[in-house]
């Protein structure tokens, strides 16, 4: 998702984030109103998510390994934020489990606090690199609709992954326009245009 | 569904609905099959029927196999749906579970004799209700009827919450684009208007709000969002959507209106909320462009495109509500029959609310499930 305008990579940013909310939606039929996520990593991904989990309904807890990024999104965003001292940190009382694959342990069964109640994993890291927000589950036992269910001391259930072709699906008009005022308007002023193409 | 459970388990200890013939109309999907089971676990004989396009016929087949009259097929006709409809009221229910009210509308007008031993019914949708609050008007209501809907474990969360989740992602992912930094219109601030705002504005997209409603104008202005008139708004609209529940909403006058590329679609809803018929009648043409996809060529030389015929897009084109809201529901559900079960006979023809005890037990029950404490006011002496 590397992109050389920051105008367009704080767009796709975005985008993934909402394919991410609506894949889990899309994937699990559950509701974000009202449920408890815990989004686990900073970086813009984090930021986002944050973002459109509060204003949808969820409660949102982040935590991070990286205290002082961590600080920043809890005032930005308004949430509650943990930083990550213990391998344990998937407490029993969280829903959904979405890693954005930015400043977080890797996420494994021993990060889980047992519970007898599912809990669904989200990897929301973007491509590429899309690996660092993965699910490392010892044993496959199972699948639920398209969902991978690992063992683990709660029922854990793996959401599938938006596939980098969505994303360039849905973002592949704004980067055309990128590249035409890339050419037409050269590389000085092409973030002030596309910006204003998106204002429009 | 832990609500669900709780509730029609409190059924089965005391016997209320054992030997009850209870129909069931209802969107035909996983979730729902499970009101079904439950009820029948409770003791009840029950029956369910629905529409083609909303019928999953696996879950036909199970509840089927289940021992459950089931009166859907997913390739039904409009003559073999009414057939259907007719056979199903023929079963003569003690109980009428409704959605839409189409069941009970049809029931008064073609199987009035059914209506002497029927007990009475319940109405789960705002659209479903206004009929037949008509009908009490002008004396036509034969039964009573439960106002499921208006209970505020429904409205609160299915239409508030639910139904603003799923229509949006779903409009999203049909349009296979991001919300982010569109401009999104929404006809109607009610309770699904409202859920339908929240969803659209944490995705990114800016909110304009139309309303006939002055209270419910100034109330979408506090929550933020600049309100116009409708033929004014769809000017500047990449996605129009109606939250009305009521028929002719978006006029072809407002389809003109649209820029070219702007898409329609509806949020709970009835038939011809989008004004397609009289559309096509003034001269636009239509085609597949892609799944539930339809692009419309219209007289002023704009192209716009209208999502799932202008269907209730969330039961049709995605799963319907979360299973968590549907669990709600049909807690509602399982009181409103509670209530009709107990003292239906006792109540007059008309539409009843759902007295404010049974709606705490709904919500109480949630909480439990959830480990949720809350407190209580005692009594003072």
């Amino acid at each position: 998702m590397t992109a050389p305008s920051p105008v367009l990579a704080g767009y796709v940013t975005r985008v993934w984030t909402e394919l991410v909310l609506r894949s889990f939606a899309r994937e699990t039929n559950l509701l974000v109103p009202s449920s408890r996520f815990l989004l686990v990593g900073v970086g813009p991904v984090a930021d986002g998510l944050a973002n459109a989990l509060t204003r949808l309904g969820a409660r949102v807890e982040v935590a991070s390994d990286d205290p002082v990024e961590l600080v920043s999104i809890a005032h930005r965003s308004a949430v509650v934020a943990r930083h990550i001292v213990t391998a344990q940190f998937i407490s029993a009382d969280v829903d959904v489990v979405i890693a954005t694959g930015r400043s977080h342990p890797a996420l494994t069964p021993d990060a889980v606090a047992a519970a007898d109640r599912p809990l669904i994993a989200v990897n929301a890291a973007p491509p590429p690199g899309g690996d660092a927000g993965a699910f490392h589950g010892d044993g496959i036992v199972g699948t639920e609709r398209n969902l991978t269910r690992l063992s683990g001391p709660r029922p854990i259930f793996v959401a599938p992954q938006v596939s980098p072709g969505e994303l360039d699906h849905a973002v592949a008009e704004v980067r055309s326009t990128f590249a035409d005022l890339l050419e037409s308007v050269g590389a000085d002023d092409v973030e002030a245009e596309l910006a204003k193409v998106l204002l429009s | 569904m832990p609500v669900t459970a709780a509730l029609s388990d409190e059924l089965r200890l005391a016997g209320t609905v054992d030997g009850l013939r209870i129909g069931l109309s209802l969107v035909l999907e996983p979730k729902t099959a499970n009101l079904a089971l439950s009820l029948a676990d409770a003791g009840a004989e029950v029956s369910v029927v629905c529409d083609a396009a909303s019928t999953r016929d696996d879950v036909a087949a199970a509840l089927h196999h289940a021992g459950i009259e089931v009166f859907a097929r997913g390739d039904a006709d409009g003559a073999t749906e009414h057939e259907l409809a007719l056979a199903f009221l023929d079963r003569r229910h003690d109980i009428i579970v409704d959605d839409g009210s189409a069941l009970i509308r049809l029931a008064h007008a073609e199987r009035p004799h059914i209506l002497e031993t029927t007990i009475g019914a319940s109405e789960e949708t705002t659209s479903g209700l206004r009929p037949l609050r008509a009908m009490e008007r002008g004396g036509r209501l034969r039964i009573p009827v439960v106002a499921a809907n208006d209970a505020r474990c429904k409205t609160l969360f299915d239409n508030g919450y639910g139904t603003g989740q799923s229509t949006v992602f779903t409009i999203a992912d049909l349009l296979g684009t991001g919300l982010t930094g569109k401009s999104v219109v929404i006809a109607g601030y009610g309770y699904v208007g409202r859920g339908v705002a929240r969803a659209v504005s944490a995705l990114g997209a800016t909110v304009t709000v139309s309303e006939v409603d002055p209270v419910k104008a100034l109330e979408a202005l506090h929550a933020g969002y600049p309100v116009a008139p409708l033929v004014d708004a769809t000017a500047r609209a990449d996605l129009l959507i109606s939250a009305t529940g009521i028929a002719g909403t978006i006029t072809v006058e407002h389809l003109l209106a649209l820029p070219d590329d702007a898409a329609v679609a509806v949020a709970g809803g009835v038939d011809q909320e989008i004004a397609i018929d009289a559309a096509v009648a003034a001269g636009a043409i239509r085609r597949n462009v892609a799944d539930r996809v339809e692009e419309f060529a219209l007289p002023n030389g704009r192209t716009i495109f209208i999502l799932d015929d202008g269907a209730c897009i969330n039961c049709t084109a995605g799963e319907g509500n979360p299973i968590e809201i549907m669990d709600l529901s049909f807690g509602v559900q399982l009181v409103s029959i509670e209530l009709l079960a107990t003292r239906g006979s006792a109540l007059a023809p008309a539409v009843h609310p759902l007295p404010d005890e049974a709606d705490a037990r709904v919500a109480n029950a949630k909480l439990r499930s959830l480990g949720v404490r809350i407190d209580t006011i005692e009594p003072s002496s």
